[in-house]
């Protein structure tokens, strides 16, 4: 406010735009600067690593001094008996988890609007969020609990006729994605409600009303308002879904598999970390590995991006 | 407006049989629902009070704790000095992250919300961090090449904060009303003192938001501690010693007089581990509920 050209109006004419923002601004972009040195460091710079990818990379010789070996990396990625499976199960989980997990919390809204209580609504959506914030380790070990050899879930399949084993050490196809996406909706689905639950509430009760006197049904209401009305957020967060499909919850896996089912548990973010940390390591291949994931993200990003910019004029970026 | 009031309270449908079955179905599943959610818990919960050799050759669900009410497993947990030195790393990453984070959210998201002529250029700095990553590997590397692996640092500073986080807090800082910056600055307050104790507290809803998913990530993180301290035993935090006791847990029986309480340690510990953050969530929840649907996204 006390700047020059405010005080002296006609002076603007003389100074440059840009220099009369740092004059005004400067200070703030000085308060910019931890901002911009932590991004730089932590973001930006592992994204120069990359080029780790396309070299021999030893430490000692350093990511300039490295050899340099354009795409063999590459082809020994794909070449690698490992990786192509990786990739298939990543996108099977990746389906999984943007069809069933993603339809749960949406289900789990539609219901608790319909109940009659409000204090009951409010008790089921708080015991439904709490898995939310249990950690990852301790949902794994529960999983563990429960579907290993004598686990209370096992026993309930026992009952029903299936044989009794340690459901974690199965291999056959689509038990581990199964499991994998059961317990991802075990942890979402409350806290994936919320935004929902909250869009029901704010739909206008004249609505409803009005299909009442011309004689809807609960569920034809349900079908025709109460889902038309959310249908835009649900459009929005399922676009949002498939961008961030191929980012999270993979680390869950690490603790879940075991050597006997990497056929079908294995991943590319669980075989990015296992060439980087495991007992055999080769940090380029294993870069490789974490770029072609990365490209993937981040075209599924912009894609679903996109979409939702089309579709709903809302968008992450 | 009574019979909207009405309607909310579900009166306006005429009772018949089916609309009546409708309504013992939903509550049915809801009432399954719950039964999902706090099962695995209370299963732990009793377990840790059981008798440990009958619990070992226990099937399916425990209801209420097997054999006498037993405090063995906790006698265990809390002599062990390393899951001492665990919840203490713990609380460390968590503060240590709520600072750090704070700081840089604070700082980045008061400088994105001033009318400046860069600002959609670092809007943009911050938002190509979302769409892309170099990845664990390269990240690991920046973090060695700091001398952070091996220290506090590494699990205090590379996660303590993302652009989600800074897009937040500027959409919060965009909300508060813009004649009491002016008023304030009129008075010679400098951005500091506008940032901190006239913005921020006005701020303070969504700040939460970012406080309390910062502070969650944190005490429920495990991988990077896996990669950055993975030799340091004392600088493990809680989750890292659940995962290592409950995957080491039978070592115990190689001994030739095995106490059976040492089996209640990975119940015991998975309880400590999540109780805090279980009589934590109501206060979370409250927050939460009220901030995130404010700021999350950017139209």
């Amino acid at each position: 406010m006390t700047s020059a050209a405010n005080v002296y109006p006609h002076m603007k004419v003389h100074l440059h735009p840009w220099r009369e923002d740092f004059r005004k601004n400067g200070i703030l972009y000085l308060l910019f600067l931890p901002v911009a040195v932590f991004f730089i460091v932590f973001h930006y710079i592992p994204m120069v690593g990359i080029f780790m990818a396309f070299e021999d990379y030893s430490y000692v010789e350093g990511l300039l001094g490295s050899k340099w070996l354009g795409l063999q990396n590459f082809i020994e990625l794909f070449e690698g008996d490992m990786f192509l499976p990786a990739l298939r199960n990543t996108f099977i989980m990746s389906l999984f988890k943007i069809t069933f997990a993603f339809i749960a919390p949406v289900l789990l809204a539609l219901v608790v609007s319909q109940l009659r209580s409000k204090r009951y609504s409010r008790v089921v959506q708080t015991i439904t969020y709490m898995p939310y914030f249990v950690s990852t380790v301790v949902v794994c070990s529960l999983a563990k609990e429960f579907l290993g050899y004598s686990g209370g879930i096992t026993r309930l399949l026992c009952a029903l006729g299936l044989e009794q084993q340690n459901w974690l050490a199965n291999n056959r196809p689509p038990i581990f994605w199964v499991i994998w996406c059961l317990i991802e909706i075990w942890r979402g689905a409350g806290q994936g409600s919320i935004i929902y639950i909250a869009a029901i509430a704010g739909i206008n009760g004249d609505l409803h009303e009005a299909a009442v006197i011309d004689g809807a049904n609960r569920w034809q209401r349900v079908w025709k308002i109460t889902f038309p009305c959310i249908l835009p957020i649900v459009v929005m967060m399922f676009t949002l879904q498939v961008g961030l499909a191929f980012r999270m919850g993979y680390d869950s896996i690490l603790l879940l598999y075991m050597p006997s089912t990497y056929d079908v548990a294995d991943c590319l973010h669980t075989y990015t970390y296992r060439m980087a940390f495991g007992t055999t390591t080769n940090y380029s291949l294993s870069t490789a590995s974490g770029l072609f994931q990365s490209v993937i993200a981040t075209t599924l990003l912009i894609v679903s991006n996109t979409l939702n910019r089309k579709a709903s004029s809302l968008s992450l970026f | 407006m009574k019979s909207k009031v009405k309607y909310r309270e579900g009166m306006v449908d005429k009772p018949t049989p089916l609309g009546a079955a409708a309504d013992v179905l939903i509550v049915l599943f809801t009432v399954i629902c719950i039964f999902i959610c706090v099962i695995p818990v209370w299963h732990t919960f009793m377990s840790s009070f059981s008798d440990g050799l009958i619990l070992m050759s226990h099937e399916g669900v425990v209801w209420k704790w097997i054999g006498r009410f037993n405090l063995g497993g906790y006698k265990y947990l809390f002599a062990d000095s390393s899951i001492i030195r665990g919840y203490a790393n713990t609380l460390i990453y968590v503060l240590g992250n709520i600072a750090c984070g704070l700081v840089v959210n604070v700082l980045g998201g008061y400088v994105l919300s001033r009318p400046t002529k860069l600002k959609g250029f670092l809007t943009m700095f911050l938002m190509l961090t979302m769409m892309f990553s170099g990845g664990i590997v390269p990240t690991y590397m920046v973090v060695r090449a700091l001398g952070m692996t091996g220290t506090v640092w590494s699990l205090i500073v590379p996660g303590c904060t993302n652009a989600m986080f800074i897009i937040l807090m500027m959409n919060a800082f965009r909300m508060v009303p813009e004649s009491t910056v002016e008023a304030a600055h009129l008075d010679g307050a400098g951005h500091i003192t506008v940032m901190f104790r006239i913005m921020l507290p006005q701020a303070m809803g969504i700040g939460m938001v970012t406080i309390i998913n910062t502070a969650i990530i944190a005490w429920n993180a495990w991988f990077e501690a896996s990669i950055y301290v993975t030799g340091q035993r004392e600088l493990w935090p809680l989750q890292l010693w659940v995962k290592q006791i409950v995957a080491n847990n039978q070592e115990f029986l190689n001994y030739t007089n095995p106490d059976y309480d040492r089996y209640l340690i990975q119940y015991a510990v998975i309880i400590g581990a999540t109780m805090p953050i279980l009589i934590a969530m109501p206060f979370f929840q409250k927050r939460l509920q009220k901030g995130s649907l404010a700021g999350a996204i950017k139209e």
